[in-house]
């Protein structure tokens, strides 16, 4: 549980997404390529007690990855000294309404109650592969070599203009071909040696 | 009443400020002078932070935007970036856009979900004030403004304290000003807000819970003057505070 600190997270860390995305970074409305983290946060309020609430007939996309707790503040550090600033990692489902693009900051589209899944914390690790289930489904899997940023690399370059701090969370980065999910199913992310993240998706009252 | 949050003696506390502002009641019931006194961002450790981007219409016109977004530019900040009255906030050497922006801030006083504009307000425990300094340079159109311009460390000075709703009987009269060593560079109204507080804790509630200690920068008129270290950054809202900053190399 987190008491005192933020969640963040990065978009656009995916090679494979940022790959495909290439031709449309030179236009209208992004005109050049990214530079630094394109980071967001989630409000505490978006953390899951076992259900992940949509709006009635909407469709979300369910973003399996790797959450870090911060157990150091990280500022300004290199990629070598990033990993001793993580106290502790879990799997998380990151829910957002899907973005038509990413000109404009998504509070309406990622912070909404429930919106974050997360399993048991546990020592710190990186994940190898991650499976996202739906309904006992294999519905996608990734490895986190498709991150265009590396954790420490991620750590390293947030740090440079943002302190994360002890008790803030890092989610690491999503995939760009995460699944989408509508009210009625269950969500499972799994990975060896993590407890999963599960949730179960209904729509709001 | 108006609340404070300073370091005093090995820690965080909060305290009441007098009505004169000239000294500080602590929790053990004992004064202090308000002068000198270590003053902390009177942000609830963890809380949601939630800012405003072009919600003002001559702000808006500045800076080559329409007067109104077809939805509301809203951004997220963490407690990195916050930093009491009378702190420093360090200037990039390659920061030579940046400029302050004086913003009322609502906080949140109890769970607000889906509640409506004419109810918002009974869900607000009291205002402040922030400065929430860009850097132009670092733009970048991925989530603009995006966290290397609006997430720094210490890049966002908020304070004095915190000053109870009641005390505030129209959050939308309130004149906004900045003085930079002394000159006016911001003259404004929260009159000219295009979302007033009231419509933004009804907007932000249909999308999330907000909760208590959460907080609403409301966005900032017109008056971009890039700024340098070295300067004294006076940021006022009347009727709730003016929170002093100084600049330094960084």
């Amino acid at each position: 549980m987190i008491c005192n600190g933020h969640i963040y997270g990065v978009i656009l860390n995916d090679s494979r997404e940022l790959a495909r995305l290439a031709p449309a970074f030179q236009e209208k409305p992004y005109l050049a390529p990214p530079v630094a983290p394109v980071v967001y946060m989630k409000p505490a309020s978006t953390m899951s007690h076992g259900t992940v609430r949509l709006k009635p007939g909407e469709q979300a996309v369910a973003a399996a990855t790797l959450a870090l707790l911060i157990a150091r503040d990280a500022t300004g550090v290199s990629p070598d000294q990033a990993m001793a600033c993580i106290g502790a990692a879990a799997l998380a489902i990151d829910i957002t309404y899907p973005q038509a693009d990413y000109y404009r900051p998504a509070v309406a589209q990622r912070n909404a109650d429930t919106f974050l899944v997360m399993g048991d914390w546990g020592s710190p690790a990186l994940a190898d592969r991650i499976t996202t289930m739906i309904d006992g489904q294999a519905a996608h899997n990734w490895s986190l070599d498709r991150l265009a940023r590396s954790p420490d690399r991620l750590i390293a370059d947030i740090s440079a203009f943002l302190t994360l701090r002890a008790g803030d969370v890092l989610l690491v980065g999503l995939p760009g071909d995460a699944p989408q999910v509508g009210a009625g199913v269950t969500l499972r992310a799994e990975a060896a040696g993590f407890a999963p993240a599960v949730a179960r998706v209904e729509e709001t009252t | 009443m108006k609340r404070a949050r300073i370091y005093h003696r090995g820690r965080d506390i909060w305290v009441s400020v007098s009505a004169d502002g000239q000294s500080l009641h602590l929790p053990d019931g004992s004064f202090i002078p308000a002068d000198g006194a270590s003053w902390l961002p009177p942000v609830t450790p963890g809380a949601s932070s939630y800012a405003l981007g072009l919600n003002f219409a001559d702000h808006n016109k500045e800076l080559g935007f329409a007067p109104k977004l077809a939805t509301p530019l809203i951004f997220m900040k963490g407690g990195n970036c916050f930093v009491g009255h009378e702190g420093d906030t360090p200037r990039p050497a390659d920061g030579n856009q940046m400029h302050p922006e004086c913003e009322l801030v609502a906080v949140i006083g109890r769970p607000a979900r889906n509640v409506t504009s004419a109810e918002a307000l009974d869900y607000v425990a009291g205002y402040t004030v922030a400065n929430d300094y860009a850097i132009r340079e670092y733009l970048e159109n991925y989530y603009r403004p995006n966290a290397r311009v609006k997430n720094r460390d210490a890049t966002t000075p908020i304070g004095p304290w915190i000053v109870d709703a009641a005390d505030v009987p129209d959050p939308q009269a309130l004149a906004i000003t900045t003085r930079v060593n002394g000159e006016l560079v911001q003259n404004g109204t929260t009159a000219d807000m295009i979302m007033s507080v009231a419509e933004l804790v009804a907007y932000l509630s249909c999308h999330s819970t907000l909760m208590p200690g959460d907080m609403i920068l409301t966005g900032t008129p017109q008056g971009v003057h890039f700024c340098a270290p070295g300067d004294r950054v006076v940021t006022e809202v009347e009727g709730i505070g003016r929170l002093v900053n100084h600049l330094v190399a960084g």
